[in-house]
């Protein structure tokens, strides 16, 4: 026993994506087809077994691109290694999000 | 026209967003909206319909705010898997819930009965431990008038060492002429005039400026009576009408659950003196005497008799009664009955709760005290059941006899206490002494045949894994009673699988 949360296939993929540098939520929706409904709830899950950490961008810049602050969310040490028990148990992950499309924060 | 529908639709995404946030609890909500908000503003700009109105664009952002609603719900649902499972109540809560539940039906149909209610209250008299009834002995508690009203008024002339004042009244039905041409038979008392004076009961007077007439005798009515037949109309006060043949001024109303006398009265016609000594000398009625206060009469008690001598061959033999043992003769039947089952008990159970290794380890001394207080609770609610029970069996029908009650009161309360008591102990018997859930998986042990071989009769198991009960099916001298066998530690691997039963529940 490892000690490592096992995740669900759908957690998984979100943990892939954020790994990937779909670091917010709509993004995470588009890149894996999953609907409002789960990507949002599933994010505060990985974000409360701390999986993942988010962190709202600073106001002065929203503001200067004339736009809503967004809530950025990154994989914590912990995310990682879950990540990398996770593409064990599902060898896909990495073909369905590739993780070269990585977005400046 | 453009911007004014970009505008509307955003205020109709903002306004589901809004909406959807209900949903989120209080205190992540701001959060929740915000990245709704900020997200539905990027889905907008990533569709291209920032300054344009495309209704696909437009259909995109709609089905995001719709979704923020599937947020929400799944977040609750979330929250609420979270939340530790709710425990259900143990066998030993809810056998108690269960007994004060019984209780406080027994004591809420007490209330709405008013016989029951009546002899549950305390006695409406002034100084009632002295206010004695006095009957002819051997008759008390019939019901029944005894005492003649020439005995009464000899009493009441002749200066007594014993009484201060008698009251003397005798219920008849009598009619009672409401109009020229209406009339009802009512029962009436026919009274003394000091009644209510000796009883201490207030008169709520009808009109209390007026002025009657002191040679009329003064009718007082029950209120029911007064709201029945009169219309609870105020202007009858002093109005005078026909009771029987003579003329009578109606004067006040006292309140029908006051009168605990014998005898069922709907007004007393209160005579004065004149028309008392006028009463024939062998009407029977009953008397209620004051007993003077003095430090000589205290060694009396609330039930005794006497003798009174009538002429030089003849002797009266009475019973006073005091108004206040009335009252508590309810609670006295009460206590004697419950004596009385806790000494029958034993004839119908055996007593023993069973045998214990006192000196388990496994048995705190907290776990014996709540053992024991939770048999002390069942006793204790018990208590109450068996009283307003009982009192309610015994004034069930209005029209009952109080001798008839008083006789349903102490079968229903022995009978009602008898089975309680023996409930509570087969109850703890039937109960593990660590978590006090009720023993279950009843299993038949051992042989008839070979009794004395080894024993024989039932084996019950703690769903807790605490322990079992062997009980057997004929007592021997060496195994008499139930015996409870603790199981150690080597056991709790069997018990402590999933979905097996709580401990303390059954």
């Amino acid at each position: 026993m490892t000690g490592e949360p096992r995740l669900s296939h759908t957690a998984a993929l979100i943990l892939q994506a954020v790994n990937a540098g779909y670091v917010y939520g709509f993004s995470v929706m588009e890149v894996t087809g999953l609907p409002s409904g789960t990507v949002y709830p599933a994010m505060r899950r990985l974000e409360r077994d701390e999986l993942i950490r988010s962190h709202w961008e600073q106001q002065s810049i929203a503001d200067a691109e004339q736009r809503p602050p967004r809530k950025y969310y990154k994989l914590t040490r912990v995310g990682n290694t879950t990540l990398e028990a996770s593409r064990k148990r599902y060898p896909l992950l990495t073909k369905l999000i590739p993780s070269t499309e990585v977005e400046s924060i | 026209m453009k911007p004014l529908a970009i505008r509307a639709f955003r205020a109709f995404n903002l306004a589901t967003l809004s909406v959807a946030a209900l949903l989120i609890p209080r205190g992540q909500r701001t959060e929740w909206l915000k990245e709704w908000r900020a997200e539905s503003w990027h889905v907008r700009q990533a569709c291209g319909a920032e300054d344009a109105i495309l209704w696909q664009a437009e259909r995109e952002v709609a089905d995001f705010c719709f979704g923020a609603f599937q947020d929400a719900v799944c977040l609750r649902r979330d929250l609420r898997s979270a939340l530790p499972p709710r425990q259900p109540l143990s066998s030993a809560a809810r056998c108690l819930l269960f007994l004060a539940g019984i209780a406080a039906a027994a004591g809420c149909l007490l209330m709405f009965l008013p016989g029951a209610r009546i002899a549950a209250q305390p006695s409406p008299y002034r100084d009632a431990h002295r206010l004695m009834l006095i009957t002819r002995s051997g008759l008390s508690g019939t019901g029944y008038p005894t005492i003649r009203a020439e005995q009464f008024r000899a009493w009441r002339e002749k200066k007594q060492k014993l009484f201060s004042d008698f009251a003397f009244y005798q219920p008849v039905i009598r009619s009672v002429a409401l109009s020229p041409h209406r009339s009802i038979e009512l029962s009436v008392a026919q009274s003394s005039g000091n009644l209510f004076d000796l009883l201490g009961l207030p008169i709520q007077l009808l009109n209390p400026d007026r002025i009657l007439k002191d040679d009329l005798p003064k009718l007082v009515i029950t209120d029911e009576a007064w709201q029945k037949y009169f219309g609870k109309g105020q202007k009858v006060s002093g109005a005078t009408i026909l009771v029987g043949n003579s003329r009578a001024e109606i004067f006040g109303v006292i309140p029908a659950d006051q009168w605990r006398l014998p005898g069922r009265v709907d007004a007393w016609l209160l005579e004065p003196d004149a028309n008392v000594a006028a009463i024939p000398a062998e009407a029977r009625g009953f008397l209620v005497g004051h007993l003077e206060p003095s430090p000589a009469h205290n060694h009396l008690s609330d039930r005794w008799e006497m003798s009174v001598a009538v002429g030089p061959d003849d002797t009266d033999y009475l019973t006073c009664n005091s108004l206040s043992s009335r009252a508590s003769g309810t609670f006295n039947i009460f206590l004697f009955t419950v004596i009385l089952a806790f000494l029958a008990l034993p004839a119908t159970t055996s007593l023993p709760l069973g045998e214990y290794a006192a000196a388990h380890h496994k048995l705190s001394r907290d776990k014996q005290f709540r053992r024991w207080a939770f048999l002390a609770a069942k006793f204790a609610l018990i208590l109450p059941i068996v009283y307003f029970a009982s009192i309610d069996l015994a004034h069930l029908s209005a029209s009952m006899s109080p001798e008839n009650s008083d006789y349903i009161q102490i079968v229903a309360s022995f009978s009602i206490c008898l089975f309680a008591l023996r409930w509570t102990l087969r109850d703890q018997r039937k109960r593990c002494p660590v978590c006090l859930g009720k023993l279950t998986n009843p299993a038949r042990v051992g042989q008839p045949s070979r009794t004395f071989l080894a024993w024989n009769g039932t084996e019950l198991i703690c769903v807790g894994g605490h322990g079992l009960l062997h009980v057997p099916e004929m007592p021997t001298s060496w195994f008499s009673t139930q015996r409870w066998l603790y199981l150690d530690s080597s056991w709790d691997v069997l018990f402590s699988e999933a979905n097996l039963a709580t401990p303390g529940t059954s």
